[in-house]
């Protein structure tokens, strides 16, 4: 597990913080949004979808603050006891995001199935985590899992695409795209380091593109308020 | 043919009649006005008092149904809701 320490190229050390630190703001804003969707229409779909959202931010969130915190550590390490403590950080930090955003995946894979049972949501949870609880190369195995699950994520959204054509809902397809594309990358970070930028910069674009669609349904919903129906 | 109404679209009707006849209605108006069949639209009576959108009052010949305050919202902020639904692909 030592080659995780080096995922990320030198001098993009801070950036990788930073990009994460914008993924945790702009899916907390979808998840309170949604939270808020569901306080008005008690659609059950918002307050999973929020709650989706509020996991992936959380797993954003602790990755950047524990591995901030291991960066600052391993710069000023002398000895070889605060080099593995500041490891100890960094696989805190991957282990709180691959148990976070594997919980908002499971959760945002369980609602493609339109099924209300949540014990379906637990199910592809625990099978996730198994799996990469059991795995030897855990770093790709969460990418490997991630990448599965939005894969059938963006086969439900291009059925909803077909079906309705809305732009808007374009966006947010684009955006699993993306995503599944950074993940995807990310799985060859440990042996080639630039795919860890790579990653991060289709993330980026991903979650731009939500942020797109979130801005474009605030616009359109003020709008919408002077006319009531 | 018109286009089969989603559940949010129907929710927004049955509110509007409610409203339009000043926030108090009986059930037969709902189930003529609403368009639904009495099994659908007993379902979503349930549905939008647990939700908090109306509430079910005893009157002289049987009961009404009033619209509450988070029912109103829902009418004001319909557009948000439907935009927001429709963009993130959700829908029970």
């Amino acid at each position: 597990m030592g080659h995780i320490l080096y995922c990320s190229p030198r001098w993009f050390y801070g950036y990788d913080i930073i990009l994460e630190i914008v993924f945790a703001i702009i899916t907390f804003a979808v998840a309170m949004y949604s939270f808020r969707i569901y306080r008005l229409s008690g659609q059950r779909d918002s307050r999973l979808f929020g709650f989706a959202f509020l996991l992936i931010s959380a797993s954003y969130s602790l990755w950047a603050i524990l591995n901030g915190f291991a960066v600052s550590q391993l710069e000023s390490a002398r000895t070889i006891l605060e080099l593995e403590r500041a490891n100890i950080w960094r696989y805190l930090g991957i282990y709180a995001h691959i148990l976070f955003f594997l919980g908002g995946m499971s959760t945002l894979t369980y609602m493609t199935f339109k099924n209300k049972n949540a014990r379906l949501c637990s199910l592809i949870f625990v099978l996730a985590l198994t799996a990469v609880i059991l795995a030897e190369q855990k770093y790709i195995a969460t990418y490997l899992l991630s990448v599965i699950l939005l894969f059938y994520i963006i086969i439900e959204y291009i059925n909803r695409y077909s079906a309705s054509k809305n732009k808007n809902l374009l966006l947010t397809l684009g955006a699993f795209i993306f995503l599944f594309l950074g993940r995807f990358e990310f799985i060859f970070s440990p042996s080639q380091n630039i795919f860890y930028v790579i990653g991060h910069i289709l993330e980026f674009t991903a979650y731009i593109l939500i942020l797109a669609s979130l801005i474009t349904v605030i616009k359109q919903g003020n709008k919408g308020k002077r006319f009531i129906p | 043919m018109e286009k089969k109404r989603n559940k949010l679209e129907i929710i927004r009707d049955i509110l509007k009649v409610i409203r339009e006849r000043n926030g108090k209605i009986k059930p037969t108006h709902i189930l003529y006005k609403s368009n639904l069949s009495h099994q659908m639209m007993g379902d979503y009576l349930k549905e939008l008092m647990g939700k908090g959108f109306i509430k079910e009052i005893k009157v002289k010949r049987g009961k009404s149904y009033i619209i509450t305050d988070k029912g109103l919202d829902y009418l004001n902020q319909y557009a948000l809701i439907t935009n927001f639904t429709s963009s993130f692909g959700l829908g029970e």
